[in-house]
């Protein structure tokens, strides 16, 4: 099943912005029993948050982020059905909300992604909490079957066959059925095709308009050479509120809300970026992202052509994923927040810039917003233990060779 | 490559004096009146050891916390300078919370470096022996006294054990980078058969890091470069539960009938550590402890990534794998490095307390590590390490471990071995280290030292 990635922004109402920030803050506090939003029935949804993010000289915006399964109309019946009061309530605080259609105005104020990668493609939120829950039966059993104490003798073969045997007798199917590929033929070809016709495009215009593109590429380098870089470091009161609710769980959130450098020829150029960077995401299907291999989900949004979204559902601290967007991800995310206003000095786009570890740091604490409400479906799994229980329920009953069966008992 | 000025550059920070020196103490002082401070600093700023010196039977070093330069009159912007862990303290909520100091481990408990014994200046010193060292403490003991701006908090007596083992017992400070410009990879390639040099600015402010950019260069006194040649110096006193440790080991290695059974103590213990007690990697020898060691020292010579991938000789969870993965991240030998680099740290911890005569039995003395490292960003080094690394419950895949060795606790935390044809898993282990005190110092160059010594 496909995955959606997306957020829904509204005004909020100046007046209510005070019940609002109560009404998450009682969300936050019990994520999964709250009255008002209870998460642990919502089984479409993998992650969520809803952020407040003050807009210059304009009502502030409440971003309600989602990463669920399926269809966006069969998740908004989902939470309409668990929470249809606590929907109501907080949309209450929006500007332009009306009761009778909430399903219709959640739609209208939808925001898809320009851009956006998904960590386990193709599992949902509930294989992942069934292979979760087989693995520890399993791990248990095996921990009865073989001990410092007691050194199994078995083979790999044998050992196998116990474990198949195990699991048919004593696990509930749901745990431990076939589970579908993580995409069909056409879901993987599809995204191949669009990224090669792309690239070739691109260098055929590149080529054939050579002198445009020259003329670009000055343009682009003035621009670059009088940009101003932000020179202060991130506040320290700042950087300790949003450290205050870190690291409780295996992943953290980043929010972040960052304005476009001004005029069209910034604009065009982030939305150009970040196409591309979309079509390279659909094909980076193996839990990574350009080597990151710890994101769950991540998207970056422009919204009213003048401000730059991103929202990334990480696993570990955020000093290691911003070292791992440094080490193996520098030229496209370099890419894509130099067109943002503050980031560090850049060269031909995509060079420089968040190289310079301690001012692209700066800015990213800077640029970021505290998340009123959080939720994870997933709190002890990283992309690669989701990876690791979903190989193990895959290999249960397929046909392995005797090598083969060697790097299956490896995930255990 | 980064001219290293000697002269500048406190001795500490190129070598840990054990050859030499083995026997230390470590004072902890506490800032009354700041004129005072400055006089006694005049008085001990010229005995302070530098990198230029070759001494064998005395060194004298020194290192000072937020609080210190907050009193010797340092502004609240010359302040903002400095690393933020460093002005927040070890102790506050956030590195509290970072560094995995709660149930035991919370500074409420601590002994010293906490809300209730705050330190402002760490005096280091070093001898060629017990008498030396004892003669040189009763004169810096006397010069405190005398001074009326100094309170002394604590004395820590440390001093390596005769044969460089820990008090678990393995031998320690095997693995260390050596600093560009020091010019001493000959000498760690001879002792343990691998170096990996490192930039200099990752551990001597003032120079280029890893990322060819230097640190942020604290400012003090009315001096912008008032950080050069200095860096950033954590100390950690870890409380070593020798008994529970050794005990834990017993009990889950018994054989069918209930005895205990040497071999397969050491073993336990070499996986976790990721060594054996002779320092010999689990990697390059997976079932034993080499009987006869090679002609020359080759313990520091292997990784992971073509040799022990899955983790047959030093589990993925282990103590050495986790401080420090070599080329065993990512799939990628070549990122894992080039990211890897950027994470190191220098150690200079020595033992401290008895050794036990039994390790199976509670003594009731105290025992453990006075760890010190240096690094030039504490976030990017020691607290990464601590945090991404040590502490991560994820780390390599895993669920639901932590260190085996130094790492917090949490419920129901397991270990496991890989092995053929599946992997041996042990459980519920207890903390076998407590931190019992700590603070992040800095240690900053001679002529910042001067400066400081001579005021405003």
């Amino acid at each position: 099943m496909k995955q959606t990635v997306l957020t829904i922004i509204t005004k909020i109402d100046p007046q209510r912005t005070g019940q609002l920030k109560g009404i998450l803050a009682e969300i936050e506090s019990d994520l999964c029993n709250n009255s008002y939003l209870p998460f642990s029935q919502i089984s479409l949804v993998h992650f969520a948050s809803f952020v407040i993010m003050d807009q210059p000289a304009a009502p502030s915006i409440l971003v309600f982020e989602n990463n669920f399964d399926g269809d966006l109309s069969d998740y908004l019946d989902q939470l309409l059905s668990v929470a249809p009061d606590g929907m109501n309530q907080i949309y209450q605080c929006c500007i332009g909300y009306q009761p009778q259609s909430l399903k219709a105005f959640l739609t209208a104020h939808v925001v898809l992604p320009n851009a956006y990668h998904i960590g386990n493609v193709g599992r949902t939120a509930l294989d992942i909490s069934c292979n979760r829950d087989l693995r520890v039966k399993l791990q248990d059993y095996l921990d009865q079957e073989t001990s410092l104490a007691k050194p199994s003798t078995l083979s790999a073969g044998e050992f196998r066959k116990n474990i198949q045997g195990f699991t048919k007798d004593k696990i509930d199917l749901k745990l431990s059925s076939p589970l579908p590929p993580h995409q069909t033929f056409s879901e993987r070809l599809v995204p191949w095709i669009n990224l090669i016709a792309f690239g070739l495009l691109l260098i055929v215009l590149a080529v054939g308009l050579f002198p445009i593109t020259i003329i670009l590429i000055i343009i682009l380098r003035q621009k670059e050479k009088s940009d101003k870089p932000l020179d202060n470091q991130s506040s320290a009161a700042h950087v300790d509120l949003l450290m205050s609710t870190e690291n409780q769980i295996a992943q953290n959130h980043l929010a972040s809300i960052t304005d476009i450098k001004p005029g069209k020829f910034r604009l065009y150029t982030l939305k150009f970026v970040l196409f591309a960077v979309n079509l390279v995401a659909r094909v980076c299907t193996h839990g990574t992202l350009s080597g990151i291999p710890s994101i769950h989900f991540a998207h970056w949004s422009i919204i009213n052509n003048k401000q730059l979204l991103f929202f990334s559902n990480f696993d570990g601290s955020w000093v290691s994923y911003l070292d791992d967007f440094i080490d193996k991800a520098a030229t496209g995310l370099t890419g894509v927040w130099t067109n943002a206003v503050g980031f560090p000095e850049t060269r031909f786009l995509v060079l420089d810039g968040a190289r310079d570890e301690l001012h692209f740091k700066a800015f990213a604490r800077n640029m970021q917003v505290p998340s009123q409400v959080w939720y994870s479906a997933h709190p002890d799994l990283t992309v690669q233990n989701i990876d690791r229980d979903s190989a193990m329920r895959e290999g249960i009953w397929t046909d392995l060779s005797e090598t083969d069966t060697k790097q299956w008992l490896k995930l255990f | 490559m980064a001219t290293l000025d000697f002269s500048d550059i406190q001795g500490f920070l190129l070598t840990s004096y054990s050859s030499h020196m083995p026997c230390a103490n470590y004072l902890l002082l506490s800032i009354k009146d700041a004129p005072s401070c400055r006089n006694w600093l005049r008085q001990v700023s010229g005995l302070i050891t530098t990198g230029n010196d070759r001494k064998t039977d005395f060194s004298l070093n020194i290192a000072f916390t937020a609080s210190a330069f907050e009193k010797l009159g340092f502004t609240p912007a010359e302040l903002e300078t400095f690393s933020v862990a460093f002005q927040e303290g070890m102790n506050s909520p956030v590195r509290q919370q970072l560094l995995g100091d709660s149930g035991n481990n919370t500074p409420d408990n601590w002994a010293w470096g906490n809300a209730n014994s705050p330190i402002d200046i760490l005096l280091l010193l070093f001898a060629n022996g017990e008498e030396e060292l004892d003669r040189q403490l009763a004169l810096r003991k006397k010069e405190i006294e005398a001074s009326a701006g100094l309170t002394l908090i604590k004395s820590l007596g440390a001093g390596r054990q005769p044969d460089s083992k820990e008090h678990f017992g393995f031998l320690d400070g095997v693995g260390q980078p050596v600093i560009e410009g020091t010019g001493r990879e000959t000498k760690q390639l001879s002792r343990t058969g691998h170096a990996t040099v490192i930039k200099a600015g990752e551990f001597i402010l003032g120079h280029d890091n890893e990322m060819l950019k230097p640190d942020p260069l604290p400012a003090g006194l009315g001096q912008s470069s008032f950080g050069m040649n200095g860096t950033y110096l954590v100390f950690r006193q870890l409380e070593q539960h020798v008994h529970l440790f050794w005990q834990y080991i017993d009990k889950a290695t018994r054989n069918a009938a209930g005895e205990s059974v040497p071999a397969e103590q050491d073993k336990l213990g070499a996986k976790m550590v990721g060594r054996w007690k002779s320092g010999a990697p689990t990697t390059n020898h997976p079932d034993s402890d080499p009987k006869v060691p090679p002609a020359v020292d080759q313990n520091n010579n292997f990784s992971f990534a073509h040799k022990d991938e899955t983790g047959f000789g030093c589990p993925i969870g282990s103590h050495i794998r986790r401080t420090n993965p070599r080329d065993s991240m990512f799939n990628d030998p070549e990122v894992s490095l080039r990211t890897v680099r950027r994470h190191r740290i220098i150690r200079r911890g020595r033992s401290y307390g008895e050794r036990s005569a039994n390790v199976f039995v509670d003594d009731g003395k105290e025992r453990g590590l006075l760890f010190i490292c240096l690094n030039s960003n504490i976030e990017r080094q020691f607290e990464f390490i601590q945090q991404s690394w040590a502490n991560n419950p994820s780390f390599g895949a895993l669920n639901n471990e932590t260190d085996p060795v130094i790492g917090q606790r949490n419920d129901g935390n397991v270990f496991s071995m890989p092995g053929c044809p599946v992997r041996t898993r042990v459980h519920d282990l207890p903390d076998f280290v407590t931190t019992k005190g700590g603070s992040y110092f800095f240690m900053p160059g001679i002529k910042a030292l001067q400066k400081l010594a001579s005021g405003l």
